[in-house]
């Protein structure tokens, strides 16, 4: 008989994770700030350093993010990005938007695409266009700091002389939000 | 009227610091009440469609809408619930120009995570989720994110509205659009804005900084807590001698021990604790402090003399930074000895 409690009482309190897991699993584990962390490829934990609102991939203008590592020993550094519905878009586990051993002092710039004005180390691949999301920077310290543009993909500044009716590419900074 | 204003302000706007009422107040002061209710700032938020209470997440101190030039904010909820996103815009003169309860610049149920944009037009370069219906030209105003969760949190830009970006290989010449950024000042972001005390990047209290961006240290503004109690208090100004000058002070009645340190309290060493010894915190202000010191009590006699304390009666008088505290701090133990010894 108290067996058969026990049993049932299991039953149910499964059952009862399943609905909720159902019912709520979906929100919980949404967006930059209630997505679990990721790990990076070599196992090591990250750290949520900044949240970026506003990363753009839409209409040829990409988002960049420029980090330094200050911490006086070398460090991984990855950037996540969710899309419109809050849906994490790329994998720093698998070695996308992830530079593992950045040195101390050194700068390395993630970009959601290539970019004729700048020169980024790593490129995060996700479909075409993601239009309007979020993202955030994650690491092995918190001692480090970045910045983040909203840039053309496809205008490079040229030389006035050599083409004069060229435009220079839009460029707009995008704050970020540092995580204590 | 006034009360009532202010609890439905303390309520709604739960998120601004107690900075922003000091603003108010501070408008009130100059003559502006009949803008009471004007702006970004004053103007009662409103109600969702839905019914659901709004409150500030963000103040956008640039709205423009003009020539062609739109503002866009892009918004992610970041809170554990779906939220109710708005966007309030007020023209040059502080009129709010769009019902968020109308749905005009209304978005609800934005998931946990998703993000969504409010533009004051559609434009060629991004992808709007709602597009405002203003009049054509709002030229320069301000505006206000508000949302039903706290935890809301958005970017703006200033965006040309007409063009769009083209290859290079297909159109060379065609210009590219302008984009700048606008300001969002929000609390929990990790920044400091206007009206903000603190910003410790998020939004809980008992932290050191409030969920409002208030500083929860006593001692703000006032000094610090100068002598690491974790109290700000009257003994906190005992540690800032540096009583160099000898202190001949008309009026001054008494010993003047302002112009003496030593060991009052026979610790052995010359510190705060002597201050208290001596009753007299005012011991180690030092001489310039003390001439800006007689300027704020009343009745201002000329000088500062004891006379000048018991006026005041509080210690907390010397806290304030209008009186531009300057006062050095000298290590315990670096001038012990008997009293009368000089400091320096």
């Amino acid at each position: 008989m108290r067996m058969t409690m026990r049993k049932t009482g299991g039953a149910l309190a499964g059952a009862s994770l399943l609905v909720w897991a159902l019912t709520f699993g979906t929100w919980v584990q949404a967006g930059p700030s209630n997505t679990p962390l990721p790990t990076f490829s070599d196992a090591s934990p990250a750290l949520h350093v900044y949240t970026a609102v506003g990363v753009i991939k839409n209409n040829d203008l990409e988002t960049a993010f420029i980090c330094t590592n200050l911490d006086t020993v070398a460090v991984h550094i990855g950037v996540e990005v969710f899309d419109k519905e809050g849906v994490l878009a790329n994998s720093v586990n698998a070695g996308n938007g992830a530079i593992l051993n950045v040195p101390v002092g050194a700068t390395r710039t993630f970009a959601t695409s290539g970019t004729a004005l700048l020169t980024e180390d790593a490129l995060i691949t996700l479909l075409p266009n993601l239009r309007n999301g979020s993202g955030r920077v994650v690491a092995t310290s918190k001692t480090i700091s970045c910045s983040a543009l909203l840039l053309d993909e496809v205008h490079a500044i040229v030389d006035p002389l050599l083409c004069p009716t060229c435009p220079p590419p839009a460029v707009a900074h995008l704050p970020l939000i540092r995580v204590p | 009227m006034v009360d009532g204003r202010r609890r439905r302000g303390k309520t709604q706007v739960r998120r601004l610091s107690a900075g922003w009422g000091l603003a108010l107040g501070l408008c009130a002061l100059l003559g502006f009440p009949s803008r009471g209710l004007a702006g970004m700032l004053d103007t009662p938020l409103p109600t969702f469609s839905d019914g659901k209470s709004a409150q500030v997440v963000g103040l956008l101190p640039r709205v423009i809408k003009n020539h062609n030039l739109e503002t866009v904010v892009v918004c992610t909820n970041l809170d554990t619930v779906a939220a109710n996103i708005g966007l309030e815009v007020f023209d040059k003169d502080g009129v709010l120009v769009n019902s968020v309860n109308a749905g005009n610049g209304e978005i609800l149920n934005v998931a946990v995570g998703a993000t969504r944009t409010i533009g004051t037009a559609a434009t060629a370069l991004l992808t709007e989720d709602h597009k405002m219906t203003l009049l054509p030209d709002l030229r320069n105003g301000s505006g206000r994110v508000v949302a039903s969760e706290a935890k809301v949190f958005c970017a703006a830009l200033l965006v040309d509205q007409l063009h769009a970006i083209v290859e290079p290989s297909i159109c060379p010449t065609c210009p590219v659009p302008s984009l700048v950024s606008a300001p969002v000042w929000a609390c929990g972001n990790s920044i400091v804005d206007p009206f903000e005390q603190c910003d410790d990047g998020n939004l809980e209290g008992g932290d050191g900084c409030s969920a409002s961006c208030a500083s929860e240290d006593p001692c703000f503004g006032k000094g610090g807590d100068t002598d690491g109690d974790t109290i700000c208090d009257a003994e906190d100004p005992c540690v800032h001698f540096a009583n160099t000058l000898p202190l001949v002070i008309s009026g001054f009645s008494g010993i003047p021990d302002e112009c003496l340190c030593g060991d009052f309290d026979g610790d052995g060493f010359h510190s705060a604790t002597d201050a208290a010894a001596i009753n007299d915190c005012a011991a180690f202000i030092r001489f310039d402090c003390v001439s800006l010191r007689d300027e704020v009590a009343a009745p201002i006699d000329g000088f500062y003399s004891a006379t000048d304390a018991d006026q005041v009666s509080l210690v907390s008088a010397f806290l304030e930074p209008v009186f531009q505290l300057t006062c050095g701090l000298r290590p315990e133990g670096t001038c012990g000895g008997a009293t009368g010894v000089s400091c320096f």
